[in-house]
């Protein structure tokens, strides 16, 4: 099972075979969990999200295509798209907020710069950690909304009372930011 | 580091990389990409950007019976839950089954036992007729002392054969009596008997409508009361 690719492990979990699915738990666990945690900043909620991965990896029809990119990154945006969904039904439970389930469905997904171990993953780590500290507050704050907390542009205007417009441009310069201090920072 | 492009589109391309926006406004976009390179490159160093984000992860600890849980409740759902509808409809279909047999059965033996009670009845108003008497003797001329009777008789539309026999040696162990009817040749077995302190034994057998006849009566000493053919020695006969 170790020396299995996670295409093959994807494969044998569609024919429903235990072991493969352990074992994409045993490699992914620490970063799904940590994805999560970020996002909900609760334990027992990270806890629940976490059995609806997995459970989504298990009974998944449309499963992971290897040549739409890296599997870490089809994986991450599984886990974004059930952890936003679960902060918006959260979030419609208190008040209701629109939004469009195709926003959902479409999470960009670069194939350049794919890590390809925990080793590698731990080095941009590092790095984005090092970007960050080029970023004012408020666009550390729309990172943390937009991106962990799932809140839509025209969302985060409102919380603001800024125009979109602002928004937009803010997002803009801090993904310009961040972009341009990892290619420096690793040496590009 | 030029972070605002100078392309009027620039800022709704974030909204595009994110997923935002209606169909006409990133149909729009898409078009646009297609011919202006200064916002292709700029929306590639977007999405290597947005998707960089998520490496920024404190390392935390994974508790260690998260595992477990979540393999419990994936496949508890998988094996329990189908299997209990399963099981449920087998359930009630074994419980449908057995309710009906026992209720079949019930009827069925009150049938047998108001036939029973009419033949019961019947019987004790229909008087015996002794058909014949067969004589049994002892198969050693000299042992005069062991003999016997086998007395066929009709009751109604049942014949039954009584065996009334005396000065038989008394068993030992798993030994027996073992009646014979003798019909062309054939041995059938009409029951097994021990005998009292004085040697005396009794036996009844009920002939059934469909039985073969017979001529003759044999009883032997078999070694056990399970023989379907004689093993033993003779020692009555007709």
């Amino acid at each position: 099972m170790q020396n299995k690719t996670e295409t093959e492990l994807m494969l044998l979990i569609k024919e429903k075979h235990r072991p493969a699915l352990e074992e994409l738990y045993d490699r992914y666990i620490k970063l799904v969990y940590s994805f999560i945690l970020k996002s909900t900043r609760d334990q027992e909620k990270t806890r629940v999200i976490v059995q609806l991965v997995f459970t989504r990896l298990w009974t998944t029809e449309n499963g992971y295509n290897p040549e739409k990119g890296q599997f870490v990154n089809w994986l991450l945006t599984v886990t974004r798209n059930i952890t936003i969904d679960y902060h918006r039904k959260e979030k419609r439970d208190r008040v209701f907020i629109p939004f469009k389930q195709e926003q959902l469905d479409y999470i960009p997904d670069s194939s350049q710069n794919d890590p390809e171990d925990v080793v590698s993953r731990k080095l941009i780590r590092d790095q984005v950690q090092k970007a960050y500290q080029y970023l004012s507050k408020s666009q550390i704050q729309l990172i943390q909304r937009l991106y962990w907390e799932g809140y839509t542009l025209s969302e985060i205007a409102e919380m603001n009372q800024e125009p979109i417009g602002t928004i937009k441009s803010r997002l803009h310069q801090t993904l310009k930011i961040l972009r341009n201090h990892l290619v420096l920072d690793m040496g590009e | 580091m030029s972070t605002i492009n100078s392309c009027s589109f620039s800022d709704d391309l974030v909204s595009y990389l994110i997923g935002e926006g209606s169909k006409e406004e990133r149909d729009g976009i898409k078009r646009h990409l297609l011919t202006c390179s200064s916002c292709l490159k700029d929306m590639e160093e977007l999405q290597e950007a947005w998707s960089m984000i998520p490496y920024k992860l404190d390392d935390v600890e994974v508790p260690s019976d998260l595992k477990e849980e979540v393999m419990h409740s994936i496949f508890q759902t998988e094996n329990i839950q189908p299997k209990k509808r399963f099981n449920l409809v087998k359930l009630y279909g074994m419980a449908a089954a057995i309710f009906l047999l026992a209720f079949a059965s019930v009827l069925w033996n009150n049938v047998i036992l108001r036939n029973q009670l009419n033949e019961v009845t019947k019987q004790a108003q229909t008087p015996a007729q002794v058909i014949e008497v067969f004589t049994l003797k002892s198969s050693t001329p000299s042992n005069i002392l062991t003999q016997g009777k086998a007395i066929l008789y009709q009751q109604g539309e049942k014949k039954q054969l009584v065996f009334q026999l005396e000065g038989l040696a008394d068993t030992k162990g798993t030994q027996a009596y073992h009646v014979w009817l003798i019909h062309e040749g054939e041995r059938r077995s009409a029951g097994v008997f021990h005998v009292d302190e004085e040697g005396h034994g009794v036996l009844t057998y009920e002939l059934k409508e469909t039985e073969a006849p017979f001529e003759a009566i044999g009883i032997s000493l078999e070694p056990d009361a399970n023989g379907t053919q004689p093993r033993g020695q003779k020692v009555l006969g007709t």
